[in-house]
């Protein structure tokens, strides 16, 4: 079993919670392919240490990642990734990414800031995602596991 | 900002200091627990009063040995500062030190109780007392001898009783524990210390009157008396070495039957001859001397010895049970 | 380690606590719970109490009224398990060494655990043979934090910590804290007025005002209670529809007001709701006075529900 210590990166400035700051970059860490089944996530301690979070925080992230159905906890052990979140069909090689590089180098053809392009992009997203939060995640669970 | 390092990282960004590989290692323990840190805190001071104090045992030491008086008086001087210096020095700062830079507070947090932080400060300092002052007032006392011989040095002056047997000891006690106390009221050492003095010296002449006034007024009075007539010279008899002679005041003529007449008979008598005719006609046969034996002194010692320390045991017990809740 | 909701044994409970010096009474009526595992702040603007209450939780006072327990039992009392207080002039033997400095937490105390506590001296470097007299004031209260982490405290009590600390030493020291408090399980309460350190660390807080709590509870339900209300001006005050809820704070800018309000029901209208940051939460506390206060159902003490406004959990 291969063990890999990662650090997360609390940003006290930022506004969000460190608790969501974990989540989100454990989930990220997924996506990328950064963690993988098998994995161990970082001890409370071991984020109490060199983050200076509270280990409640950190316990509390890790039960809502659980919750999701992505990690799981082993007594005594620590908690390890159950699955990952990494699809062929959104890594940077797939035919959507390319897609996407096309139509971004049209916008900026057509004149578009960088700034337009992220909320048009935001609101595309926004109109398709919004309702489904919750959705989305029951059908990860399902397709999970 | 939402990025995640895959690589492994130790835990801790500061190399380990150069000075602290390894374990430390382990200090030599002649004490331990909280008889360790009363003195590793107090041991400057303490070796301070143990150190003069061996040097002034040694000094009397030699004196004595080689059979010289030199230097008693300021010695017996000095000896009767001690109580002074040792409440000052030693007795006020003891607990004011810590409540004024707030390690009375470090202390009562560890897991050792309050009573033992005071019964140790207590029991460490009353040693150190104890033992120095015996060691002075032994030799002290062996000089005195030698001195008592020489020049009859009277054993009810305070030079002699309060500087041999369990006088200083107890004395000194008193001092620093009272300093001790003052200390806890005020919690600030100068002020202590300031005030300390003050007491102690209010207790030393306080102890002199004392001593004077009432304590030999306990003793059993020894009188001598002589049946060979009272010459013109007024020769009196001798007393036993070191005894004291109580007071001038007391007739010192005894008559045939048994009568005690004053100084005043026959004063007006301006020959010899007038004055042996005078103390016919009033019968004088001798002399009728009070005194204090010495063989008085060691128990007069002891019971006013026995006061102090109960004195000392007052202050104690109000260190205990009204002192122990200041302590922080 | 304790849930978003789990009220479970309790570390302190405080009755009626109050305290008073000659110059009067610095603490009155104090009553408040904080559950084990936590780790709390303790707010309040200077002279509200927060070195008394810590003193008398560390054992160093005696209350001159009310009645405090230390996992059940009396302050100082060996059931009361071991409390570790760093008092906030960080006192230490001048002219002891960083060695002695150890050496006396490992002869007053039982289970004193010297790797531990060399660890923490040794990241920062500090020597051993260094007299405490001649430390940095870092260092000294790194010093001062390995002999109060040595003992493994089941309380750990702090009086503005890291207040003499630059940002590197103090991220470390906070680090070292709660690794230790993540291992041990151990329940922290600590005392600042810096709200930025807070943030992240604490999971509960109590805030002290005027001698009294005026809030205490866990972190995240303190924020989901709140709500903070940011509109457009109508008339001279806040909208007449926002005044049925319970007013923490209200500020008026120019066309725009801000409140910061705990509604009973859902605080809808023509405004933006938001919850407060921790931040914003604690100083619209602390610069209103007059707000209710507010002690959460896992921060009472038992009987307390009567006298004090409680919220749903």
């Amino acid at each position: 079993m291969v063990v890999v210590i990662v650090e997360f990166r609390i940003n006290r400035r930022s506004g969000v919670p460190a608790f969501q700051q974990i989540v989100q970059q454990t989930k990220q860490a997924l996506r990328l392919g950064v963690l993988v089944p098998g994995d161990r996530l970082p001890t409370a301690k071991d984020v109490a240490e060199v983050s200076a979070v509270n280990p409640n925080t950190t316990l509390k992230a890790y039960r809502e990642l659980e919750r999701e159905g992505l990690v799981e906890p082993r007594p005594g052990q620590g908690t390890f990734v159950r699955r990952t979140l990494a699809r062929p069909s959104a890594s940077t090689d797939s035919p959507l990414y390319g897609q996407l590089v096309a139509w971004v180098s049209r916008a900026a053809e057509a004149g578009l800031e960088q700034e337009d392009v992220v909320a048009l992009v935001a609101s595309a997203m926004e109109k398709q995602y919004t309702a489904g939060t919750e959705t989305a995640v029951t059908t990860t669970r399902s397709t999970g596991g | 900002m939402s990025s995640l390092t895959s690589t492994p990282t130790t835990t801790r960004s500061t190399a380990p200091g150069t000075t602290g590989t390894g374990r430390l290692p382990q200090l030599p323990q002649p004490f331990k627990g909280m008889t360790w840190l009363v003195w590793r805190q107090h041991r400057a001071a303490f070796w301070t009063v143990l150190g003069a104090s061996a040097l002034a045992v040694a000094f009397i030491v030699f004196q004595r040995s080689q059979l010289h008086t030199a230097g008693y008086d300021s010695t017996s001087t000095g000896l009767r500062l001690m109580p002074i210096l040792l409440g000052v020095f030693l007795g006020a700062p003891l607990f004011a030190g810590d409540l004024e830079n707030g390690t009375a507070k470090l202390v009562v947090t560890q897991s050792a109780s309050r009573t033992r932080w005071l019964t140790t400060k207590l029991a460490l300092t009353a040693l150190v007392v104890v033992v120095s002052t015996v060691a002075l007032s032994v030799g002290f006392g062996w000089w005195w001898n030698l001195y008592d011989e020489s020049t009859s040095a009277e054993w009810t002056s305070g030079a002699t009783f309060n500087n041999t047997g369990p006088v200083p000891a107890a004395l000194a006690l008193f001092s620093v524990f009272g300093g001790v106390a003052i200390g806890v009221v005020l919690r600030r050492t100068l002020v202590a210390m300031a005030v300390t003095l003050g007491f102690t010296v209010v207790v030393q002449i306080a102890w002199s009157h004392f001593l004077a006034h009432f304590l030999l007024s306990l003793a059993s009075v020894a009188t001598i008396t002589t049946n060979k007539g009272v010459p013109f010279q007024h020769v009196m008899p001798t007393l036993p070495p070191g005894a004291h002679q109580v007071n001038w005041s007391t007739p010192p003529y005894i008559t045939g039957d048994g009568k005690l007449l004053g100084w005043s008979t026959c004063n007006e008598a301006q020959t010899e001859q007038a004055h042996d005719l005078c103390m016919k006609k009033a019968d004088v046969v001798g002399w009728s001397v009070d005194y204090l034996p010495i063989s008085q002194m060691n128990g007069l010692q002891w019971f006013s010895a026995s006061i102090l320390l109960a004195l000392t045991a007052a202050v104690t017990v109000l260190l205990f049970f009204w002192g122990r809740k200041r302590l922080a | 380690m304790g849930d978003g909701m789990y009220a479970g044994e309790s570390a302190l409970e405080a009755h009626g606590l109050g305290m008073r010096y000659r110059r009067g009474w610095v603490l009155k009526d104090c009553s408040f719970r904080l559950p084990a595992g936590r780790i709390c702040g303790l707010v309040g603007p200077n002279g509200a109490g927060k070195t008394t209450l810590l003193s008398i939780m560390a054992h160093v006072l005696e209350p001159t009224e009310g009645r405090l327990s230390v996992f059940g039992a009396a302050p100082g009392s060996v059931d009361s398990g071991r409390t570790s207080f760093l008092a906030q002039d960080k006192p230490l033997f001048r002219r002891f060494t960083v060695a002695e400095i150890l050496r006396l937490g490992q002869e007053l105390n039982p289970g004193w655990d010297q790797r531990a506590a060399e660890d923490i001296v040794r990241a920062g470097n500090v020597p051993f043979d260094a007299k405490v007299g001649s430390l940095s004031g870092g260092q000294r209260t790194r010093v001062a934090l390995a002999l109060a982490l040595g003992k493994h405290p089941d309380l750990l009590l702090l009086d503005e910590p890291m207040s003499d600390l630059d940002p590197v030493a103090r991220q470390e020291l906070m680090g070292a804290l709660l690794a230790e408090a993540a291992e041990h399980g151990t329940t922290v309460l600590m005392s600042t007025h810096v709200l930025a350190e807070l943030e992240n660390v604490c999971d509960y807080l109590v805030v002290l005002s005027g001698g009294g709590v005026r809030l205490a509870g866990d972190v995240d339900e303190l924020l989901s209670v709140h709500t903070m209300v940011t509109g457009t001006k109508d008339g001279e005050g806040l909208p007449v529809s926002l005044a049925h809820h319970p007013l923490v704070e209200s500020r008026i800018s120019g066309r725009q007001f801000t409140a910061l309000i705990r509604p009973d029901s859902p605080a809808t209208g023509p405004w933006e709701t938001d919850s407060p940051s921790m931040e914003e939460l604690l100083l619209a506390y602390l610069r209103s006075p007059d707000a209710p206060s507010l002690i959460t159902p896992t921060a009472q003490v038992q009987d307390q529900a009567y006298n004090t406004r409680t919220v749903a959990a």
